[in-house]
């Protein structure tokens, strides 16, 4: 496949630009040997940056957990202990780490750098972000002052 | 190979699950135009090999953040393009060969078989390196990688007015320079 010379208005040189199209389109190939290595390292990236990242089943399954059963934890966090039945848990988002923050919760992801974002909630009224850590446990943080609320180790709860 | 006749925004998505065997197939399937890209812009065999693989360690590493926006090409082709100008730069600050004719062979690949192909080779690469890196991107953007016109310009953050004019410039410089080099 070639591309058209459709942008130059002198005719005359057209032959002369083709030939400049054509050598500039025949670079030589690399060797298997040197594409199979680029392509090697390359997916040893990705795969350490994969290993870093949870799988979007597990965030899913990491925010569900943590607003029925991370909620509980939060809503008695927040009203120091004991518990509320009639406490109101509300997701805020979808679970996403693409859509736009408020500052208060920039700065807490920033804050939490160690762990994976994974979406917000509002429990007794009080907005809170929830948090993977590494050591796959849920974290429930107030997003005002970026204080962690609660905790649950879901490692025994998903797939 | 399941993931061979897959689409190309298939095989993102399975790479946003982690899926490595999708990420190798879209990496094999533009490995060519990305190291051409790569190639035409730093010119220097061994820096448009160490530009290659930058690039395609920072598609590798930043796929999970590619959301379709644009086309995975065109995303791609723009990672090559920042590869190619830092090894450019880097390029710059390095010594120059003692010898300009090692510099010279440096241009081309080892692997190149058909020796009828040489000395275009050695034209192109010798006229590329003359020409001001504001017209030859353009150049090997549109007839390397086949971008179109507005997605030149996002890539380079320029008006599509300058794009057309920066090519129609940056062809016309390289076929005066391979005709003199010719002669």
């Amino acid at each position: 496949m070639t591309t058209p010379i459709d942008d130059t208005p002198e005719s005359s040189d057209l032959a002369q630009e083709r030939a400049v199209i054509d050598a500039l389109r025949s670079v030589p190939r690399a060797t298997d040997a040197v594409r199979d290595a680029h392509i090697s390292a390359a997916l040893g990236a990705f795969t350490a940056t994969a290993r870093r990242r949870p799988p979007q089943w597990l965030s899913i399954a990491a925010a569900s957990v943590v607003l029925v059963a991370g909620g509980g934890l939060a809503g008695r966090a927040l009203s120091n202990g004991s518990d509320q039945p009639g406490q109101q848990i509300t997701r805020n988002s979808a679970v996403s780490t693409t859509s736009t923050p408020t500052p208060a919760l920039a700065a807490c992801i920033t804050t939490m750098k160690n762990a994976t974002y994974l979406s917000t909630a509002t429990v007794n009224g009080v907005d809170i972000a929830l948090f993977l850590n590494t050591n796959n446990s849920l974290l429930a943080v107030r997003i005002a002052d970026c204080t962690e609320i609660a905790s649950l180790d879901i490692s025994s709860t998903t797939p | 190979m399941w993931h061979i006749n897959r689409d190309d925004r298939s095989l993102v998505a399975a790479a946003h699950q982690n899926d490595t065997g999708a990420l190798d197939i879209l990496l094999r399937r533009h490995y060519d135009t990305i190291r051409a890209v790569c190639h035409r812009i730093v010119i220097d065999s061994g820096g448009a090999d160490d530009a290659t693989q930058n690039a395609l360690i920072a598609i590798a590493r930043g796929i999970h953040a590619f959301d379709n926006r644009s086309s995975i090409t065109t995303w791609m082709y723009r990672i090559a393009v920042n590869a190619s100008l830092d090894e450019v730069r880097r390029t710059r600050r390095r010594p120059l060969p003692m010898d300009p004719a090692d510099q010279k062979m440096g241009a081309i690949s080892v692997t190149m078989d058909d020796m009828a192909n040489l000395d275009d080779q050695l034209l192109i690469s010798d006229a590329l390196q003359q020409v001001d890196p504001d017209f030859r991107i353009p150049v090997v953007l549109r007839h390397v990688a086949d971008m179109d016109y507005e997605e030149i310009a996002r890539t380079l953050d320029i008006p599509v007015g300058t794009v057309k004019s920066r090519i129609a410039r940056g062809r016309q410089q390289l076929a005066q320079m391979m005709t003199e080099g010719s002669l």
